[in-house]
């Protein structure tokens, strides 16, 4: 990526060399100041048990949704369902069940 | 490999199921954006929030966006300033933080870093263009992708953006040498 104070085309405009004689490249100065930029914004990836907890909410989601088209569909009429286009079903039921089973 | 796009149309489609695939490519995109701003523990109980309410609006997104980090990252904001909100209203923050709760974000942010002057630059920066400069420099975001997460037209982002550099370029011209991210981590 480039230097996000720089920004690149004309926008920023190219900074003034330094007092010293613009020894190093000319963007130098601008490359610092991003990078330490992004040191302030640097984080460690989070454990795994927290993106599983939080995939566990979004299945969760899923089955609701999966329970409320099949008691739609039930409403309706029970009789055309699309069959090519609701396969997510069983998958989400399996994963639901893989889940609730208790860890070691 | 699909597109997220492809893949958030079928989820809308018949197969929410793709939805899962797209969490798995950003999961640790979208938790590092919430921890960033709030700190690893709030970012751990909002992670999932970000993906319900992603989910409930898949419908509305535009297949076309290859990617979904701006969209997600959109998301994520949202629930975030909901998150400060609640925080607010049960006299955790002053009044007005809701909108900007730098300070919070300050109490984040690496120790060493903090001790420079380019956090009091930040802070003196409006709430609108710090947040364009912090997609781009930290989410690693265009100002069109940041324009996406705002809310805002691309040449609104844009202008914020050369703002924003403008105000911090003297700033971070006084510092001799960038801190080294494998020194700090020692």
């Amino acid at each position: 990526m480039s230097s996000e104070l720089e920004g690149g085309g004309s926008q920023g405009g190219r900074p003034s060399q330094g007092r010293s004689g613009g020894m190093g490249p000319p963007r130098k100065k601008g490359q610092q100041g991003a990078e330490l930029l992004r040191a302030l914004g640097r984080v460690g990836p989070p454990a795994p048990r927290v993106l599983e907890a939080a995939r566990e909410v979004l299945w969760s989601a899923l089955a609701a949704e999966a329970l409320s088209a099949d008691a739609a569909g039930e409403t309706l009429t029970g009789e055309t369902r699309a069959g090519g286009t609701d396969r997510s079903r069983p998958d989400i039921r399996r994963h639901r069940t893989q889940r609730d089973e208790p860890g070691p | 490999m699909e597109t997220d796009g492809t893949l958030i149309e079928r989820s809308a489609r018949g197969r929410p199921d793709a939805f899962v695939e797209v969490v798995q490519r950003h999961e640790v995109a979208v938790h590092g954006f919430l921890a960033r701003r709030a700190g690893y523990q709030v970012a751990d109980d909002l992670l999932g929030e970000v993906w319900v309410r992603a989910f409930a609006a898949r419908g509305g997104y535009n297949p076309a966006h290859d990617d979904a980090r701006p969209w997600l990252y959109g998301i994520a904001r949202n629930v975030l300033r909901a998150h400060w909100r609640v925080r607010r209203d049960a006299g955790h923050a002053a009044a007005g933080d809701a909108v900007d709760p730098w300070d919070d974000v300050v109490d984040q942010l690496d120790s060493a870093a903090r001790a420079q002057a380019l956090i009091p630059a930040l802070r003196a920066l409006p709430a609108a263009e710090r947040d364009v400069l912090l997609l781009v420099a930290w989410e690693q975001l265009t100002p069109a992708e940041a324009a996406v997460v705002l809310g805002v037209p691309q040449g609104t982002a844009r202008s914020r953006l050369h703002r924003a550099r403008a105000a911090l370029r003297p700033v971070l011209a006084g510092y001799p040498k960038a801190p080294d991210p494998a020194e700090e981590e020692k």
